[in-house]
């Protein structure tokens, strides 16, 4: 049999035109472009401040709040926060996406579970999760548990719902498959449900994280004594706009870092979907 | 490697409340090549079904045993797509199903499999997503073969594939049960395929199906596909479908 060596590569730059290189393709300009933006917003936000357009005891400039960025991070108080938030967020998170992820594989496995509990998720979804911040303090009081349990509420509807619906795509051929060749209850559910399931979950996980982000701010805003949701309230009520601006570029960074955390991790464990260049044969050639 | 005999008694098949084959007797020797052909949806999946012991047949006798011993035969199943976990490496989705103590052990006979069915070294590592139709359906014919099946169950296997890398195929599957001896029981929709192929067709056919009529292949192997003996065949074979499909007929030149 003949074999072809064809590298993708050589294969495509042979027969398909290649585009004409623009200018904004390169590695430095994509990294830069981005920034315009965010660069043009603060030039006016320094610009209308410095004209007096907007009183600086409402939106202060750019240099006060990095000023006062620096400041809060010196004297401790940011880091504080930032840990208390942290904190909150990944037991909420942790409390949400376990029981989302096993509620969700086993009612997506048993049907007569699905029939049985499925309707009542379906119905708790219908209302809204921060209305049940009166019932949470009242049962839990205004202390950690209550914060903690609102998260988790947040982030497990949507990490249920995922799975859920992740484990209900799976290819049936490829369960029949692994019945035919008798591969076992648990090996079926290492080699074909786990992986199969797999893109829907973290699908759910990165729904749950900015869920969870929201909910921690309603969590601060309602009771707390720290955090960076307290850090809005309280910049609030002592008129201080540059602190409320510092919690805010905050949680921006923190929820892009935290996304883009989970996102790698999606590129690494769903490797397979990743490949674009094919193993050539000589198939038909011979 | 050992086969299997196959034989079924009066057996028949319920499908959603209505049967789907009645009163089917077939005796399949150890070791032999056989080829079922019908009418589209008359159960011939479905008997390969429950060969494989995926669907339960509601009365008479399947019985599949070793000739030697009488014991259980290995049963191994080619589908029609080839059905490869996308998440596993070619080798890997070949380990998974070979027997083995050891990782390592598995991993040795997977290649080994994979090299039976030419595959080119290359792409063992590579994810079933880069091969091609014809290169996926041959890592399935190598799953297949590293469970050391005695009795090959082949689903319309290569009816996706082009023409020229079908028939290539069809001498990569002869070429591996020349070698290791399992009976096999091949679904087509080829007539040319089926007579290549087998030492016996079986035309299924009726509502609900039974064997019409079987065609011995009375010709030694290596067969040449242009063979007159073979086209001859085909005809007789072609001509007894076309009786059997009422809905659509198919052209062919009756005797």
């Amino acid at each position: 049999m003949a074999l072809r060596e064809l590298s993708a590569s050589a294969e495509r730059s042979e027969h398909v035109p290649q585009a004409s290189r623009r200018w904004h393709d390169g590695t430095f300009a994509r990294w830069i472009i981005p920034w315009f933006v965010p660069a043009l917003v603060a030039l006016a936000w320094w610009g209308t401040v410095r004209a007096g357009w907007i009183a600086s005891y409402q939106l202060p400039p750019p240099q006060r709040v990095l000023e006062t960025f620096r400041e809060m991070v010196e004297r401790g108080e940011l880091p504080i926060h930032l840990a208390a938030t942290l904190e909150r967020l990944v037991w909420g998170y942790l409390l949400g996406t376990l029981p989302g992820i096993a509620l969700g594989t086993l009612t997506g496995l048993v049907p007569l579970l699905r029939r049985a509990l499925d309707p009542t998720v379906q119905g708790l979804r219908a209302i809204p999760s921060l209305a049940w911040v009166p019932l949470f303090l009242l049962w839990f009081g205004i202390g950690e548990t209550s914060r903690i349990l609102l998260i988790a509420l947040g982030v497990f509807l949507p990490v249920y719902f995922n799975v859920l619906a992740a484990v209900g795509s799976i290819d049936i051929r490829l369960i029949e498959f692994a019945r035919v060749y008798r591969l076992g209850r648990w090996r079926t559910f290492r080699s074909v449900i786990i992986p199969g399931a797999l893109p829907g979950v973290l699908t759910g996980l990165r729904a749950g994280l900015s869920l969870g982000w929201m909910f921690v701010v309603a969590a601060e805003l309602i009771a707390a004594s720290s955090g960076l949701g307290f850090l809005l309230v309280e910049g609030q009520s002592t008129m201080r706009p540059d602190r409320v601006l510092v919690a805010l570029l905050s949680f921006g960074i923190l929820g892009k870092l935290s996304d883009t955390l989970l996102a790698r991790l999606e590129r690494a464990l769903l490797a397979w979907r990743e490949t674009i260049a094919s193993v050539q044969d000589g198939e038909g050639t011979a | 490697m050992s086969s299997a005999r196959v034989r079924l008694e009066a057996i028949a098949i319920d499908l959603g409340g209505h049967t789907v084959l009645t009163d089917l007797s077939l005796d399949i020797p150890a070791g032999s090549f056989v080829a079922l052909v019908g009418p589209s949806g008359v159960g011939k999946t479905t008997l390969l079904r429950v060969l494989a012991g995926t669907v339960p047949a509601q009365a008479g006798q399947i019985r599949l045993e070793r000739p030697d011993d009488g014991s259980t035969p290995q049963i191994a199943f080619v589908f029609q797509e080839p059905r490869l976990l996308p998440w596993l490496r070619t080798w890997e989705n070949v380990a998974l199903v070979a027997p083995g103590r050891s990782s390592a052990e598995r991993r040795q006979r997977a290649e080994a499999a994979l090299a039976a069915v030419h595959l080119p070294e290359r792409a063992f590592t590579a994810w079933p997503r880069q091969l091609s139709g014809g290169m996926a359906q041959r890592v399935a014919l190598a799953r297949a073969l590293v469970t050391e099946p005695d009795l090959l169950l082949l689903d319309e296997p290569f009816s996706a594939v082009d023409a020229l890398t079908r028939l290539r195929l069809q001498d990569y599957l002869l070429e591996l049960w020349e070698r290791f001896g399992f009976t096999a029981i091949l679904v087509t929709h080829d007539v040319d395929e089926a007579a290549y192929l087998a030492d016996r067709v079986i035309l299924l056919g009726g509502k609900p199906a039974r064997v019409q009529n079987q065609f011995l292949v009375d010709i030694p192997r290596p067969r040449d596909r242009g063979d007159a003996r073979l086209a001859a065949l085909r005809a007789r074979i072609l001509a007894a479908l076309d009786e059997q499909a009422i809905d659509e007929p198919v052209r062919a030149s009756r005797p």
